[in-house]
């Protein structure tokens, strides 16, 4: 039972990015990578890891994506899209040069490193309590940068966006 | 359990990820592609704070999220600007420091 | 500060003093004219003072010798060469003519040059010449004197150039320079050898180490050339370093060219100080000279050839100076017929008395010159003897002396030569004898024909000619009368004298022939003596024939012989020869393979090579630059993939 609920969503993780690369047009793309990262919010529940599952769900998902849609619609312009030249020749055997065996080599990596054994996790893993105790202890520091960091990009992105009136 | 597997499809992810950035040439889509990049990152975030059972690696992964949030909407923005100014898409065309 | 290093001393800070007022004058003060005079004649009188000085002190002395020495010079490695003046006796003989002909003519310079708009520049390099001359002199070793060599061919160059704006000038000096220059090359090859045999170049090292041990054998070894000695290579290249400065065959034809200087210039360097360099060389290096029969053989026959062939030539000039030019060059054969002999204080004593009396004949060619209105062409003269009688009587006097008219010096100086030469009895020395004897008849000749020509007949130009003022007819009366006395320092034994310069001289020479002839031999010197003295005489006689008495006749026999006559006056073409066999294919050499090859094809293009491969490497690595955000991104991966291939791969 747990390896199918596992083999479903990888393989709704990887197909879904897969035709999220691959699709032509960059909505099908988004709703694409949405069902990716819904996918791999089921892999962390498998992690015992449930509130980094829920917020996958809440902010990638459901968050940034949406972000993501609302300008990909708000730009919905069909002579702005590149159209037929959308996939560059190019980049495509520079990829395929590059990565393929980068892939191997790193998945090679994986499978023959010497793991150390895993135990069965307590009942507070993941949970919201542990991360809190986290985050306001020896993550507070960055935890506090990261709400001026949200704050300058809010206001950059306000400004970068903003439509002169001159 | 066996980190193995999921491990394996985060280096996929982040693999997918690349190619399509290398590979399209519509901005929003290369967004999505670092999107991708990112959350392949962030499984293998969790994945090794499984492992080892240390709640750092998900903190981490939450700071990440936070980030990733961050720079999207500037991102995003960027892009309707460019649009504004330039009426295109396609990053190719963006090709002004061309030597 | 001793005496001797106040000579060259105050020489030059008398040309730095006259250099540095010469960037002054550039509008032609005429007000400076006085100071430069007074610091150009103050600096070699001064410098004869402290020669004086040095002189008495070597008479003096139980060694013989006075040595200072300056600083180190050069110091590379096994190298090394002391900056070090030495004054031994034959130092001194030539000091003495240096500084003290040289202030002769420095004062009669200060008159001739009066007006000259580089007035200070001239004294700043006649200073300066002296400098390097009396430099050469004192040299410890070959390379101090070297030094000297070269810097007396510089400034030799500079005053031949001196009225550079003509072209003509210019290329004379220029010819000079070269000229000299060839023979350098074998001084400097010259030296090399000897100081890879002797480990050493002071003159007194290379005395000690030929008269030592291994010497013989040293300088007998065969030096790989031809079969010849060590000791004969080293003093052949000596020898055509000397032939160069002293203008010798094959080496003289810069010396007529030179002429182009104003006449003090000739005067003081062509035929004083500066040609009898060489003349001073083969003298010091006597000892070396010694150890092969070559060398001097060759001293002696090239010696008696430039004698002979330049007399000739003299015959049909019409400038006045080149006749005393060719002169010059004869006479020089003469000292060293005389150091070729092996007895070279014969050769050093014809030295003193040409400097006095060809001295004496340029400052007069330069009073005639000058009174003349810038004529240098016989032809247009004559008659002068009643405008100029003290600058005739002074010339005719010097002419005398070097015609041999006894008892005046040239008397005295060129019958020793020609003595020894006749003396040594090896066939070197017995051509040398008749070249020897030939060469007075033709001096005796062209000297005359000079005289008569200048000064008797009747006045042929168009200027007004008038005598010269004061201290150019004193100076130049001083050297004639030095020419008739002079000679009375060397009276040989025969006639009842002592010969005190060659006695004095002979202290430091070395004498490697058999020693002077017994008086059983006395008839033939008797002989020798009269016949030369007769023969210039005839030389005499026959040019008041041919210019005095039928002037017509000159003319008559060049028609009568007109090959001979165009060969003596074209004097045998070596010029031309030169010209063609030597200067057309070095220039033609020059332009076509070092120039258009190795200069323009090889050098610039490397150099343009090298901006054209950065210039194309340029544009190939240009293409790099895409300007799109996926190859910085793709090229970002690359280098991560590699890094992750080198840790797990």
């Amino acid at each position: 039972m747990h390896d199918a609920l596992f083999w479903l969503c990888a393989s709704l993780a990887v197909g879904g990015a897969a035709l999220a690369m691959l699709r032509r047009e960059p909505l099908k793309c988004a709703l694409s990578l949405v069902t990716s990262f819904v996918a791999l919010a089921g892999l962390y529940f498998q992690l015992k890891s449930p509130f980094p599952a829920v917020l996958q769900i809440l902010l990638y998902a459901g968050a940034i994506m949406v972000l993501i849609v609302f300008v990909i619609m708000f730009l919905n312009d069909e002579s702005a899209a590149p159209g037929k030249g959308d996939l560059s020749r190019g980049g495509l055997v520079f990829a395929v040069l590059l990565l393929v065996p980068l892939g191997w080599v790193l998945i090679r990596a994986i499978w023959n490193a010497d793991w150390p054994m895993m135990r069965a996790a307590p009942e507070d893993f993941g949970t919201v309590p542990a991360m809190g105790e986290k985050l306001f202890t020896t993550w507070l520091y960055p935890f506090e940068v990261l709400s001026l960091l949200l704050l300058a990009a809010m206001a950059g992105a306000v400004l970068l966006a903003k439509k002169r009136l001159d | 359990m066996d980190p193995r597997p999921y491990l394996t499809v985060a280096v996929l992810l982040f693999l997918l990820g690349a190619a399509g950035f290398l590979v399209r040439r519509n901005m929003l889509v290369l967004f999505l592609a670092v999107e991708l990049m990112l959350n392949a990152a962030g499984l293998a975030l969790i994945t090794f704070a499984r492992m080892h059972l240390s709640m750092d690696g998900e903190a981490l992964f939450f700071i990440m999220l936070a980030l990733a949030a961050a720079e999207s909407a500037v991102g995003l923005a960027m892009v309707i600007a460019i649009y504004r100014n330039r009426h295109t898409l396609n990053a190719d065309k963006l090709d002004d420091l061309r030597g | 500060m001793d005496a001797i290093t106040l000579i060259p001393l105050a020489l030059l800070a008398g040309a730095a003093l006259n250099g540095l007022l010469s960037l002054l004058s550039v509008r032609g003060r005429r007000i400076l004219e006085p100071l430069v005079a007074l610091i150009a004649i103050a600096a070699p009188v001064s410098a004869l003072a402290a020669a004086l000085h040095v002189f008495g002190d070597v008479s003096h002395l139980p060694s013989g010798r006075i040595e200072v020495e300056l600083f180190d010079w050069i110091a590379a490695g096994s190298v090394n060469i002391d900056m070090k003046l030495v004054a031994d006796n034959l130092t001194c003989v030539m000091l003495l003519v240096i500084t003290g002909i040289g202030s002769l003519i420095h004062i009669y310079a200060t008159a001739y040059m009066h007006g000259d708009e580089a007035y200070p520049r001239f004294f700043a390099c006649l200073n300066l010449f002296t400098f390097f001359m009396t430099m050469l002199v004192l040299g410890s070793s070959l390379p101090v004197l070297f030094l000297g060599w070269e810097g007396v061919g510089l400034c030799s160059y500079l005053l031949i150039g001196f009225w550079w704006k003509d072209a003509k000038n210019s290329a004379a000096g220029m010819k000079a320079f070269v000229v000299n220059r060839i023979g350098d090359a074998g001084f400097l090859l010259g030296m090399f050898l000897l100081w890879q045999t002797a480990g050493t170049l002071e003159f007194d090292g290379l005395r000690r180490f030929a008269e030592g041990a291994g010497a013989a054998a040293a300088f007998g070894a065969d030096s790989g050339v031809f079969g010849a000695s060590v000791a004969t290579l080293a003093c052949l290249l000596l020898f055509v370093g000397a032939t160069g400065k002293s203008a010798q065959i094959p080496l003289f034809v810069w010396l007529p060219d030179a002429m182009a200087g104003p006449t003090p210039v000739s005067a003081l360097i062509h035929a004083a100080t500066m040609v009898t360099a060489g003349v001073y060389l083969v003298a010091r290096l006597a000892f070396l000279f010694s150890f092969s029969a070559t060398a001097l053989a060759t001293v002696m026959v090239i010696g008696g050839a430039t004698c002979f062939f330049a007399g000739l030539m003299a015959v049909r000039q019409n400038d006045i100076k080149k006749v005393l030019a060719y002169s010059t060059i004869s006479q020089i054969g003469y000292m060293m017929i005389g150091v070729g002999t092996g007895w070279p204080n014969v050769g050093m004593f014809h030295v003193v008395t040409h400097a006095f009396f060809k001295a004496a004949l340029f400052l007069g060619a330069g009073s005639v010159i000058h009174a003349c209105h810038h004529e240098q062409d016989m032809r247009h003269m004559g008659g002068l003897i009643k405008k100029m009688p003290l600058t005739a009587i002074a010339m005719t006097l010097a002419a005398a002396a070097m015609a041999g008219v006894p008892p005046l010096a040239g008397f005295f100086s060129k019958d020793e030569v020609l003595w020894r030469a006749f003396a040594t009895g090896t066939d070197a020395g017995m051509f040398a004898w008749v070249c020897g004897m030939l060469g007075a008849a033709c001096t005796g000749f062209y000297m005359f024909r000079l005289i008569f020509m200048t000064f008797g007949g009747s006045y042929r130009g168009h200027a007004h000619p008038h005598e010269v003022p004061g201290r150019m007819w004193a100076t130049q009366g001083l050297l004639a009368l030095g020419s008739v006395g002079i000679g009375f320092l060397a009276v040989p034994h025969i006639l009842g004298g002592h010969d005190l310069f060659g006695s004095y001289v002979n202290q430091v020479l070395p004498l490697w022939a058999q020693p002077a002839p017994a008086h059983g031999e006395a008839a033939t010197e008797w002989l020798l003596m009269g016949t030369s003295t007769a023969l210039g005489l005839l030389g005499i006689a026959a040019a008041w024939l041919c210019y005095i008495r039928n002037p017509r006749l000159p003319d008559a026999c060049a028609r009568t012989f007109p090959r001979t006559a165009k060969v003596l006056e074209g004097k045998f073409f070596v010029d031309e020869a030169y010209d063609a066999g030597v200067v057309r294919p070095l220039e033609k050499a020059s332009q076509g393979f070092f120039h258009k090859l190795l200069d323009r094809g090889l050098i610039d293009g490397l150099v343009n090579g090298t901006a054209a491969l950065a210039q194309g490497m340029g544009s190939v690595l240009r293409h790099g630059q895409t300007g799109l955000v996926r190859t910085g991104i793709g090229l970002m991966l690359a280098a991560v993939a590699a890094l992750l291939l080198l840790l797990l791969g």
